[in-house]
């Protein structure tokens, strides 16, 4: 599977995320903001794919049909937060321990 | 594919097909839709791209070198956003009585009637409370006076006043006095004190006559005591050493422009367009409840209308956007404990509360007066200025106070910008951590922060306004 899937029954919407393309940490940084409107679980269905079940109790069908236009550009653009926080991590590191070595660290 | 690294940034979209980009020093850049993701993925070519490959590199975006040659002189920049931290408290609030004679339904504090001394600061706690002042490593201090109503016992004010002049003799710290006062005492003899000591006068003025009374409940007229207490201020001591505090209510929603023409009216060139604090005692009536968005339309009102009146040739502030602005468009920050990473309480502000106990901040004196102290320091009787400061309990908070490490804030363009409010979390939602998508804090700041950003970008003639707030 190379694509977000989106299937559904009368309870949940379920969401299958392949690993190849998105972190776990960017799926639950996504995630994170749509606590507060849905009931979310988060799971490995498999070793190539997250499964994100969301609970269609309470839930509007506006919701439901934002939710599903929304939620691969959310992610992709929390993969592209990744890449960067991954990718930036030392240098950010060394910024912020420069910044408050008092010369300690000018060397580097 | 382009040869060149990444440097630490975050990114949002904004409402007109842009996108913003904003780095681990505060500087930004606003971009076509889909720029981020040809950055990250090296399709920015040095040649072919060579104006916006340039930008991305002079601002921190992007590197030629893994270590960039001028990393420490981002470090630096990072520090001087970061300068609070190295000062340390600098903000001391002297809550010297609870007595008070008004009764706004809005206020945080538990006051008391005028008539009740009990409720005021012992001479005692005054001084302990000073010692622990003068012993902050900041050499500019700000000793500030609250209430109740301060000038209630402004004896002891002048006391206060003496005793911390006496001992920094020794210590010669910078000291700024400030009065919060609704003004209602404010006589020729106060005002000639508050000139031969260099005081600033801090008041409540929530609107036309008819708003401030509404909120702001006094046996006489409120509004027309602060108005004649503030001429005669204005007067006597000029117009830059006295300065205006609003709060919206509910019925403030609806009169954002009123409310800016009766500062403009009483010579003011500066407003605080301040939301209400949604917990504690402010919210014993359904009077003060309104939700974030409701907050979030009424600032974008007002802002667009001052913007108007600064476009018309007249200077005018609002003091929330030229703090944050200074932010954006400075290396430098405003002392705000509001908004900074570490959070402001204990490293910018602490409050003396009369009975000598120490709080974070105001809004933990709050909290305590309400019987929770979570926020509750010491006592400035019984512990020093070791236990209060870097003692157990702070040690505690200052788990959760850098937003730099918390859920939701860790990958959010504003970051820098921002801050980490543990005692909002808190009262709001009973965790010190606090849970971003659900948060009145965050949801206000990312609100304003966009539209500010969204202003600048549409309007060179508005950024060229936020440019002189920020440079006067």
């Amino acid at each position: 599977m190379e694509q977000i899937v989106f299937k559904e029954d009368d309870k949940f919407i379920y969401i299958f995320i392949p690993q190849r393309l998105y972190s776990k940490e960017a799926v639950l940084n996504c995630l994170y903001w749509k606590l507060n409107e849905l009931k979310i679980r988060f799971s490995f269905y498999s070793e190539k794919e997250f499964q994100v079940s969301i609970d269609l109790k309470n839930l509007s069908l506006h919701q439901k049909e934002n939710l599903k236009d929304t939620f691969s550009n959310d992610l992709l653009d929390y993969e592209l937060r990744e890449i960067v926080h991954r990718e930036t991590k030392n240098i950010r590191e060394l910024i912020i321990a420069k910044a408050f070595a008092n010369g300690a660290l000018d060397d580097l | 594919m382009s040869k060149y690294y990444l440097m630490p940034f975050n990114f949002c979209r904004l409402s007109n097909s842009n996108e913003l980009i904003i780095n681990t020093i505060g500087d930004y850049l606003i971009l076509p839709n889909g720029t981020v993701k040809d950055i990250i993925k090296r399709n920015i070519q040095k040649k072919k791209d060579s104006e916006l490959y340039l930008d991305l590199l002079s601002n921190f975006f992007i590197s030629e070198t893994p270590i960039n040659p001028l990393i420490d002189a981002m470090a630096i920049r990072y520090r001087t956003k970061k300068e609070s931290i190295s000062n340390f408290t600098g903000l001391h609030i002297f809550a010297i009585t609870l007595r008070c004679d008004h009764k706004c339904d809005y206020c945080q504090v538990s006051r008391q009637s005028q008539d009740f001394k009990e409720f005021d600061m012992s001479l005692e706690v005054i001084e302990k409370s000073i010692d622990l002042m003068l012993k902050s490593p900041n050499d500019c201090l700000t000793m500030e006076f609250q209430g109740g109503e301060p000038l209630l016992v402004f004896d002891k004010i002048k006391q206060s006043i003496e005793m911390t002049k006496l001992k920094n003799s020794v210590t010669n710290k910078k000291i700024t006095y400030v009065i919060c006062t609704n003004l209602t005492h404010i006589n020729n003899e106060i005002l000639r004190y508050c000139k031969d000591n260099s005081i600033l006068i801090s008041c409540s003025l929530d609107g036309p006559e008819f708003l401030h009374n509404y909120n702001r409940i006094y046996s006489n007229n409120s509004y027309k005591s602060t108005i004649a207490g503030l001429r005669l201020a204005q007067q006597f001591l000029g117009e830059d050493r006295i300065s205006a505090l609003m709060t919206t209510t509910t019925k403030s929603l609806t009169f954002p422009l009123e409310i800016i023409d009766e500062y403009r009216k009483n010579g003011l060139k500066n407003i605080f367009l301040r939301s209400i604090n949604p917990y504690g005692y402010a919210l014993r009536t359904q009077k003060n409840r309104y939700t974030t968005k409701q907050f979030v339309d009424f600032y974008k009102k007002a802002l667009n209308y001052i913007i108007s009146i600064n476009l018309r040739g007249e200077f005018f502030v609002e003091d929330y956007a030229k703090i944050i602005l200074t932010k954006i468009l400075t290396p430098f920050s405003l002392n705000y404990v509001d908004l900074q990473s570490p959070s402001g309480i204990i490293t910018g502000v602490v409050v003396y509360n009369r009975d000598g106990n120490v709080y974070a901040s105001d809004e933990s004196r709050m909290l305590g007066e309400m019987g929770d102290g979570k926020f509750l320091l010491g006592n400035v009787i019984t512990d020093n200025y070791e236990s209060i400061f870097y003692g157990s309990k702070s040690s505690m908070l200052s788990k959760y106070m850098c937003n730099e490490a918390l859920a939701g804030c860790n990958r959010c363009p504003f970051q820098i910008y921002c801050g980490a409010d543990p005692v909002h979390n808190y009262a709001t939602q009973g965790d010190l951590y606090g849970r971003r998508y659900s948060n009145a804090f965050c949801e206000r700041n990312k609100a304003i922060l966009t539209f500010l950003f969204e202003l600048m970008n549409q309007d060179n003639d508005v950024f060229e306004i936020f440019k002189s707030w920020v440079l006067n």
